[in-house]
């Protein structure tokens, strides 16, 4: 059975080459039936990659441990849904996810009116091409479907670390918006290909962009959560190259988002809007090179790891895709100037370039903090490593600069500030400097706690106070209600107070992860049974312990000694609270402890608590952290996805018109 | 309603003048940037150094990574105070580690440790950090 998935694989590698080829044919000799054919070939495409992703999620569902994957990766102790999540759970899967997700995004684009124009054939060859990459990768370096001679009677079972809700859904968002760069980069390759270079393409591209940011935000966002509940550190990014991988074409894509605006209403930044979809897309294939690879030298990986053969496949297509982009730029060099000039500095255009510049040099810095180490081995033959402080000091001010910009934007003109645009400055710079003054009272001190309070409320208001006078000058002019004069603002221009609310989201971002690392606080202590602590306004008291083995036969991952920690935690006057601390003895595997933390989480803090050792006797180590404000960062993420969708969906409506 | 201000009328071409202003501008924040990285990237870089490095050096307070293989006899864990103290060792000789904090999971005799910290002058390596090799776990995941 396993083999009619291989086969799968196969015929989908030459239908959807061969639908890349037909696309080109198609285009150059302007035949409609050879397009035609493509557009079948891509849906056949998808309908095959359908077919083998249903096989193995059939397979791992079914303890079909004749294959290796399912073997690897699942035991008959592991629960549906980690049998399902088990699908992305090593390399082979995430790339047939991947896969997947790529050849129903191709029908997709095809399908919802990509077909239109000069364009369309040469959007069509892009996305069949890259496909085809998928297949040819699946195929030659990790084949899902690889089987045993005979079928092991139980498998080894899921990494620990990966049981988890966080795991279950971060890989199929993030690898969503990884596949997602793939369609802005074909329609900016099909505008080069094809010559139609007006801004129209832009329009569309934008909304694709727009869906692959919000997936890799939220794929980000959502892998914070998992390391910060799972990993047992305590923290949400440890600037770890894979972690640094997802960001750097986030950071890539948000310029790009920006970009477009540009364009679209101003008709300039047509160079950028053209290299900045290319960057985004092969720092997609960058973010896999760096996990799957082998080159990048990880705290976590450790040295042991080798150049993988996938790392020569992708590095191949970066460069084509790239080279060929910059190609093209230059063939098209004269018909890509923009059609007028840049105002003042102090305007919105200027903010905007500023802005893009800004990402793109903080993706510069992740990127180059990220091959360093690497770099440094390879060519200096010295072993190095980069500590998170150089992140935290040469990214942080960059990213203040472009949180202050969020709330000077949408008060200034594009072309030029003006006296008004001053004015209405006037309320968020003196309501900053009111509430960072009362924060330093009530004792904010340090430096960096205090310019964030400033730059956070200073945004927080301005944007804030925007939409207030928005407001009120559609009520005097209509005479509507305050709460009606809301709505039908709100509902008329989605796109744009969706942005303000993505911005929103930013400041509560940047709120949770000031107070998280500015007021961290921790402490070490040894417990008896029934002992109790205060800690930062809290009484812990340490219960009992608990010992016992779960799933002790056959032998898997999932087998494992829990020692359980049983803690009453309360605050004030407020009702105790019990929650467990635990540590894991999985003899099964190489690295066999895993720890489970206990979170008692709130708005104003999160008490975190490790369980750090447990002696015989029931003496036990606790690690306490004091976590302020974490919570703001998962609220923020749940704003962005609310105004990312208000911002694509007026756009949505008026493309069914068009059709 | 900024945006509708003024943004429909194509300026006059201010020429060449308009652009330089640009591109200073972009030129500053790029050379802003580079300088960033390069400020901090001498700073944040801590150096990988085997026991032999680290006794060769003798007690320096930089901060390093020192790398080797735990001795098994050596590891004293005080639960009661949460102080680790253990050797870590190559072909040249052995070198002292204390470190408070919880006691890492996998420390066994022969893993390979990486431990973070001063090399202080009473010879003793005092570390922040100790990470234990653990390639499998993360490279399946």
């Amino acid at each position: 059975m396993a083999a009619i998935g291989s086969w799968t694989l196969v015929l989908s590698l030459v239908v959807s080459l061969y639908g890349a080829i037909a696309a080109l044919v198609g285009a150059r000799q302007k035949s409609r039936p050879f397009l035609e054919s493509a557009e079948r070939a891509v849906a056949v495409v998808a309908v095959l990659a359908t077919a083998a992703s249903a096989l193995l999620l059939y397979l791992l569902i079914n303890h079909g441990f004749q294959v290796k994957y399912v073997h690897q990766y699942t035991s008959t102790h592991l629960p549906l849904l980690y049998r399902i999540s088990a699908f992305w759970a090593g390399e082979a899967g995430s790339l047939l996810l991947w896969f997947w997700l790529q050849a129903v995004l191709a029908l997709a684009v095809v399908r919802l009116g990509g077909r239109r124009g000069q364009t369309g054939p040469y959007l069509l060859a892009t996305m069949a091409a890259a496909v085809t990459f998928f297949a040819l990768l699946l195929i030659r370096t990790a084949n899902p479907f690889a089987t045993y001679a005979s079928r092991p009677a139980e498998g080894i079972g899921m990494l620990p670390l990966l049981e988890n809700p966080g795991m279950v859904i971060h890989p199929p968002v993030l690898f969503l918006g990884y596949a997602g760069y793939t369609v802005p980069f074909a329609f900016a390759l099909a505008a080069l290909l094809s010559g139609e270079l007006d801004s129209q393409w832009v329009k569309v591209m934008r909304r694709w962009s727009l869906f692959a940011w919000l997936a890799l935000s939220l794929g980000i966002l959502i892998g914070a959560w998992w390391s910060y509940v799972e990993l047992g550190w305590g923290g949400y990014w440890a600037w770890d190259p894979v972690e640094n991988a997802s960001l750097i074409p986030w950071l890539v894509g948000t310029a790009l988002l920006h970009s477009t605006i540009m364009q679209e209403r101003r008709g300039m930044q047509k160079v950028w809007n053209l290299v900045l979809p290319a960057l985004a897309f092969v720092l997609c294939l960058f973010a896999t090179l760096v996990t799957r690879g082998g080159i990048i030298v990880s705290e976590l990986h450790g040295f042991s790891s080798s150049i993988q053969p996938i790392a020569y496949y992708l590095l191949a297509f970066i460069a084509l895709a790239l080279g060929g982009t910059l190609a093209l730029i230059y063939v098209r060099r004269d018909r890509l100037a923009s059609e007028r000039e840049v105002g003042s500095l102090l305007s919105r255009d200027g903010a905007f370039l500023l802005v893009e510049l800004l990402f793109c040099g903080a993706a510069l810095i992740v990127f180059l903090g990220t091959v360093y180490p690497s770099l440094a081995r390879a060519f200096l033959g010295a072993l190095v490593g980069l500590n998170a402080s150089f992140y935290n000091r040469a990214v942080g001010p960059v990213m203040a600069v472009i949180i202050i910009l969020m709330g000077i934007c949408p008060v200034i003109g594009w072309q030029r500030i003006s006296d008004k645009g001053i004015r209405n400055l006037g309320i968020p710079t003196a309501g900053a400097l009111v509430l960072s003054t009362m924060a330093f009272i009530l004792g904010i001190t340090e430096p960096f706690p205090l310019i964030a309070t400033a730059i956070c409320s200073f945004v927080a208001l301005s944007v804030l106070s925007t939409v207030a006078r928005d407001v009120l000058a559609r009520r005097r002019s209509t005479g509507e209600s305050f709460v009606r004069a809301l709505v039908r603002l709100l509902s008329k221009a989605r796109r744009r107070y969706g942005a303000y609310l993505v911005h929103l989201a930013v400041v509560l971002v940047a709120v949770g992860v000031t107070g998280s690392s500015a007021y961290k606080s921790e402490e070490l202590v040894a417990l008896a049974p029934g002992e109790s602590i205060e800690f930062r306004g809290y009484r812990i008291q340490y219960v009992d312990y608990s010992v016992e083995t779960i799933n002790p036969e056959p032998v898997t991952r999932q087998s494992r000694v829990r020692y359980a920690t049983a803690l009453g935690v309360q605050r004030g006057q407020s009702k105790a609270a019990s929650v467990v601390a635990e540590k894991n003895y999985h003899w099964a595997l190489e690295t066999p402890w895993v720890t489970e933390v206990a979170i008692k989480s709130s708005l104003k803090e999160d008490l975190y608590i490790i369980l750090a050792s447990l002696e015989e006797s029931g003496l036990a180590g606790f690690q306490f952290v004091l976590n302020p404000l974490v919570s703001w960062i998962w609220i923020g993420g749940g704003l962005l996805l609310i105004g990312t969708l208000m911002a694509v969906w007026p756009e949505a409506h008026l493309r069914l018109e068009e059709d | 309603m900024s945006q509708l201000t003024s943004a429909s009328q194509p300026r006059a071409r201010t020429g060449a003048r308009g652009n330089t202003k640009f591109i200073i501008g972009g030129v500053i924040v790029v050379l802003v940037i580079l300088w960033l990285i390069w400020s901090n990237i001498g700073s944040s870089t801590t150096p990988y150094l085997t026991v032999k490095e680290l006794i060769a050096e003798g007690g320096s307070n930089r901060l390093v990574r020192g790398t080797g293989y735990i001795v098994g006899e050596s590891i004293n864990w005080d639960p009661q105070a949460m102080v680790l103290r253990f050797e870590i060792t190559d072909e040249s000789g052995s070198l002292q580690v204390v470190y408070e904090g919880p006691r890492p999971d996998l420390l066994e005799d022969a893993t390979e440790a990486v431990v973070e910290g001063r090399y202080t002058e009473k010879g003793v390596f005092e570390a922040t950090t100790v990470l234990l090799k653990c390639p499998s776990k993360y490279t399946e995941g």
